[in-house]
């Protein structure tokens, strides 16, 4: 006689249970690995990309022979810095700009075609790009001719001709679309950006920046900017990935002395900018 | 005349599966398995995604050697035989049989028409320092940016964007 019973119910519900749970914690575990490396993935990647953006950004700080940027401290996040021979020369009443260097620039409130804001960083390289103006000099390039400014004093008409070579660049940048962009990108997932110069108070008297008033027999007066050495500047960078699962937040905060003896120091406070002369 | 008594079985049968039930079981399980694990391999090393990341790690690495030890680490890309590799170390990624690997370039020069190139960077910066398609140098002036797109035979196709005035790259999916 054969025997041809098989399993009972019971035998069978209990098999049933005893795999789910096995089935269920390898799930479980698998699901939890995979989180997991997901995770840190997207911490290395926020890692690298905070590290390379802040090598490069300090490597072209340490390495430029002038500076011009808009101190974070008195005003909202620094879209633009330009490191580089900022050449501002008079011609007839007027004065010609032109600019040899790189412009770092961070856009973080353009929208993309996602909707969400683009959080970008560039480094644009001049004089390799096209600006209308003609009549430039070897190796830089003419960003604009013949702006008068009013006002007496040198170091302040200046520092208004700065300010507007500043805002060209940086509205030039932000204002192609990000195709077009794109050859000059230096980092992704940027939130938040601010270069502060260290001990920036022009008011102070004490500080590292002062401003000395020359009285002339005529009755006239002229301000001088001046600043001593060494300029330091403090770099924030604020980054946010967002890996499916969550997101990685990231700031690395670092800060560099310029060393170079600088041609031009140009240093705007949100308001104006001045040109800055060292106190030897 | 002597009664056979039947043969009766015991009340409780005790015997499981033999071993030979086992072995079988197992056998079968083990080559659904093994069966399932290459379908998912296959399926997935088919995909462009996979080796345009695969492309962006290789790429990553030799920038990141490059920057932190000693010596050139260039990284080779070769469409013709299907691999990219970091030379003079060696390691590398193969492409896909399923997956076409080209390239296109945004500035002045077009690489579209090449098959070999070969990308160095800058130590200290991990910039884009000289770049050579078909041991021919190119001005890097030239070249803005260089894409690497890897399309498989199912239409699937991602980009590896590399931009050469700061070493930048990512993957661009679709």
């Amino acid at each position: 006689m054969k025997d041809n019973r098989g399993l009972s119910l019971v035998e069978l519900l209990v098999g049933l249970a005893l795999s789910s749970i096995v089935l269920v914690a390898i799930g479980y575990l698998l699901i939890t690995g995979l989180r997991l490396s997901g995770r840190n993935n997207a911490h290395v990647e926020v890692q690298n990309e905070a590290q390379t953006t802040m090598n490069l950004i300090i490597d072209n700080i340490m390495e430029s022979r002038g500076i011009c940027a808009v101190n974070s401290a008195a005003g909202a996040d620094t879209q633009c810095i330009l490191l580089g021979d900022l050449l501002i020369e008079a011609s007839g009443g007027a004065y010609d700009v032109y600019f040899s260097g790189d412009a770092v620039v961070t856009d973080i409130h353009t929208l993309g075609a996602d909707g969400q804001p683009l959080g970008e960083m560039y480094l644009v390289a001049f004089p390799n790009q096209d600006f209308p103006e003609d009549g430039g000099k070897p190796g830089y390039c003419k960003l604009l001719g013949g702006v008068s400014v009013g006002g007496t004093d040198e170091a302040v008409k200046k520092g208004t001709v700065a300010q507007s070579a500043w805002t060209l660049i940086r509205d030039y940048v932000t204002g192609l679309s990000q195709a077009q962009r794109i050859q000059w990108l230096l980092a992704r997932y940027i939130t938040g950006c601010t270069i502060t110069v260290d001990d920036f108070d022009i008011s102070g008297v004490t500080g590292d920046y002062y401003k000395e008033t020359t009285y002339y027999w005529n009755g006239d007066t002229e301000d001088t900017y001046y600043y001593e050495e060494p300029m330091t500047l403090q770099i924030s960078i604020d980054l946010e990935y967002d890996y499916g699962n969550g997101t990685v937040t990231r700031n690395l905060t670092d800060s560099v002395a310029l060393r170079n003896r600088l041609n031009q120091v140009y240093v705007g406070d949100g308001s104006a900018m001045y040109e800055y002369k060292l106190k030897k | 005349m002597k009664l056979t008594r039947p043969f009766i079985k015991p009340e409780k049968l005790n015997s499981g599966m033999t071993l030979i039930e086992i072995l079988v079981v197992v056998a079968i399980l083990s080559i659904m398995v093994g069966v399932a694990g290459v379908s998912i391999s296959l399926l997935s090393s088919r995909d462009a995604e996979s080796c345009a990341k695969d492309i962006n790690t290789t790429l990553e690495a030799a920038r990141m050697r490059t920057l932190s030890q000693e010596g050139n680490h260039n990284f080779v890309m070769d469409t013709a035989n299907g691999e990219c590799e970091i030379t003079p170390d060696g390691d590398g990624e193969d492409v896909p049989s399923r997956v076409t690997v080209s390239f296109s370039s945004e500035g002045t020069y077009d690489l579209s028409a090449h098959t070999v190139i070969e990308i160095a960077f800058d130590k200290s910066t991990g910039r884009v320092s000289r770049v050579t398609a078909d041991s021919v140098p190119i001005d890097i002036n030239n070249v803005n940016l260089i894409r690497i797109h890897a399309v498989s035979d199912n239409g699937k196709r991602a980009t590896v964007m590399l931009v050469t005035a700061t070493g930048k790259h990512y993957v661009e999916y679709g």
